[in-house]
């Protein structure tokens, strides 16, 4: 952290360079991330990237906010509020302007049909997120229990998913999931 | 509360009663999806919070919304404050709504990061975010069965879900890719034919 200037240039490069490469959320770009931070800039090691890894999953928020703490190891605060700006500003400019102009086609046909069209689709491709979700979490029998279980609750029962997420962390807490 | 004067949604609001949105509720709603997902499952808890419990969407709506923040770079969640602060108020909305959704865990988040880089502790994390997230993964999948609502009495629209699904899970072909070839055909099939305007876009 000598070269203050030096290193938040670098964090904003590296950062600002995937920002609108990150197509499909925010674990497309974590091997580049980890690429960058680990081998290339030796911001720190495998195992710190690993446990700072499990500390922005488990964290509220967006999982690309790892980049902060990236950024922090990297240059400090600074580097911390410097990472999230260049890996969000370019693509939320980009998003900001799509939905200008998605907004100012309201009543175009072409729109209303994408609207009805898409709906159905992108229904598709929730169950997907879900499933793909499933195969990246679940490694045991418990887990895969867990999953169903919480599924069923929460169509069928009005029961807060809070409560329900507390319960499953307190299983996993005690080793029963692992 | 009384909105006087020149609000942008007062004017509609004569006729469909469009919900009034205002830059510190789109920043509480994007806090409160935010502090919600311990965890993951961001999605679930936007469409639990925007659409269910604030109706601020429906849910066709909200499924478009879903699937445009997919396709633009950026992380979704982020995408889709953006969609909605700029949806009800403009340029401020979307500043609100990201202010919202990432000001809290970001202070949250480099706290641990301080905690973790200057004392070395690996919280126990590990093993509680295997139960988290097994659960986040069920509430994942709730949200699909949650919104699939008139769609089963729809064949032509379960087919495209169908679709979507096998093409991204069964045969792994990219998001992009499928939205390609799904889209044209289902705009095709849901173009508006001799129908009236809707009303409330009289101007």
């Amino acid at each position: 952290m000598s070269d203050g200037a030096g290193s938040l240039l670098t964090v904003a490069a590296v950062f600002a360079s995937l920002s609108l490469v990150s197509i499909g959320g925010g674990n497309t770009v974590l091997p580049e991330i980890h690429r960058a931070a680990v081998q290339r800039e030796q911001w720190m090691t495998d195992q710190q990237f690993a446990d700072i890894y499990a500390i922005s999953e488990a964290a509220p928020g967006p999982s690309s906010m790892i980049s902060s703490l990236v950024g922090y190891k990297a240059a400090g605060l600074a580097g911390a509020l410097v990472a999230i700006v260049s890996i969000l500003g370019p693509s939320s400019l980009l998003m900001y302007v799509a939905c200008l102009t998605w907004e100012r086609f309201r009543t175009a046909k072409w729109r209303i049909a994408f609207e009805r069209g898409l709906a159905p689709v992108s229904l598709g491709l929730l169950f997907s997120s879900g499933v793909t979700v499933v195969r990246s979490s679940d490694h045991t029998a418990v887990a895969y229990a867990i999953t169903i279980v919480v599924m069923v609750l929460l169509v069928r029962s009005k029961i807060s998913p809070l409560l329900v997420m507390a319960g499953a962390g307190v299983l996993g807490a005690l080793g029963l999931v692992g | 509360m009384t909105v006087t004067g020149s609000a942008p949604g007062a004017a509609r609001s004569t006729q469909e009663s469009a919900p009034v949105v205002t830059l510190p509720g789109l920043a509480l709603c994007f806090l409160q999806i935010a502090l919600s997902s311990f965890g993951g499952g961001l999605s679930a808890w936007t469409q639990r919070i925007v659409v269910e419990r604030r109706r601020w969407l429906d849910n066709q709506q909200f499924l478009t919304a879903v699937t445009i923040s997919r396709l633009f770079p950026g992380p979704n969640q982020v995408n889709m404050a953006i969609f909605v602060g700029q949806h009800f108020r403009g340029l401020p909305g979307a500043v609100a709504a990201l202010v919202g959704l990432l000001g809290v865990p970001l202070a949250i988040l480099l706290t641990l990061g301080w905690a973790y880089f200057h004392y070395h502790t690996v919280p126990e994390l590990r093993a509680t975010l295997s139960g988290v997230v097994a659960a986040a993964a069920g509430m994942a999948l709730s949200m699909g069965f949650k919104l699939i609502g008139n769609y089963l009495t729809q064949p032509v629209a379960l087919l495209f879900a169908v679709a979507a699904f096998a093409g991204v899970s069964v045969f792994h072909f990219s998001l992009p890719l499928v939205v390609l070839v799904l889209a044209p055909l289902a705009m095709a099939w849901y173009w508006p034919r001799g129908e009236l305007p809707p009303a409330r876009e009289v101007h």
